[in-house]
């Protein structure tokens, strides 16, 4: 007895499904990312145009530094999380390959 | 007349099968909850009510330290709605990068409260704020609309 099951296939098939999604989330995040990192910098840069045209101290400089540096652990975070959400649909995406080979391999068997 | 089992092993192959497929058919991996239109909902609320302030702040172009008390009711309000979300999003399992992001968004909400109260407030601080909140908001909900692809219902893993 056997079970019609191609496993170099299936496997080809999972990590085809993987990768599909690991680019996508991973685009979106780099996108994200490089978006958010440009804007940072556009606001320290901001920051020390109004140091040095002398409209702020540098007391007040460093505390609007500090300000925006904190405010960027949110966008680290969501960085993180649309990671987590491509690697999730990742494996995802290779379960529901392996559950449809499974499935076909298991009405032909009977 | 008891029937002879003419093909077991084929019965005992098939009933494995039937049960790794149920298997994997049950279990998807879950590493980050779901969208949650509340929070998204309740972000976008304080995001109104935060840029309403600023704005305020900008137009009248000081609030001096003294002025603090008269506006003890937007501090008030913004700390509940805070921990009102903060409760919500710790409800959830799995939702610790919200969490996270929840408690930059009330650690900028005392820092502004701190400089009213010590130095008051100027353009300059209206804008910086705007920027710092509008950044936290802008993240808080990148991440929830994101979830909109992540399944309601799964199996397992933690």
């Amino acid at each position: 007895m056997s079970f019609p099951i191609d496993t170099d296939k299936v496997v080809k098939d999972m990590v085809q499904a993987a990768s599909g999604a690991l680019v996508k989330g991973g685009q979106q995040a780099t996108d994200y990312a490089s978006h958010e990192f440009e804007k940072f910098i556009a606001d320290l840069d901001h920051i020390q145009d109004l140091l040095e045209k002398g409209k702020i101290s540098a007391e007040d400089a460093q505390y609007y530094a500090d300000l925006q540096k904190s405010s960027m652990k949110a966008v680290l975070l969501t960085i993180q999380g649309l990671g987590v959400i491509a690697v999730q649909n990742a494996v995802n995406a290779a379960l529901a390959v392996l559950t449809a080979a499974l499935g076909a391999a298991l009405k032909l068997a009977l | 007349m008891r029937r002879p089992i003419t093909n077991a092993p084929t019965a005992v192959c098939a009933l494995l099968f039937f049960f790794c497929s149920l298997l994997v058919a049950c279990t998807s991996v879950q590493l980050i909850p779901p969208y949650d239109s509340n929070i998204d909902k309740n972000v976008t609320a304080l995001q109104s009510d935060t840029e309403t302030f600023l704005v305020k702040v900008v137009r009248l172009e000081k609030l001096e330290p003294g002025t603090y008390k008269d506006y003890a009711d937007f501090y008030d309000k913004e700390k509940v709605a805070v921990s009102g979300l903060q409760v919500r999003v710790e409800a959830v399992s799995q939702n610790t990068l919200t969490s996270g992001q929840v408690n930059t968004l009330s650690e900028t909400y005392a820092a502004l409260e701190k400089r009213h109260k010590e130095k008051g407030l100027n353009v300059e601080d209206a804008y910086e704020y705007e920027k710092a909140f509008n950044r936290i908001f802008e993240a808080i909900l990148t991440l929830e609309v994101a979830k909109k692809g992540v399944p309601a219902t799964t199996g397992s893993s933690k």
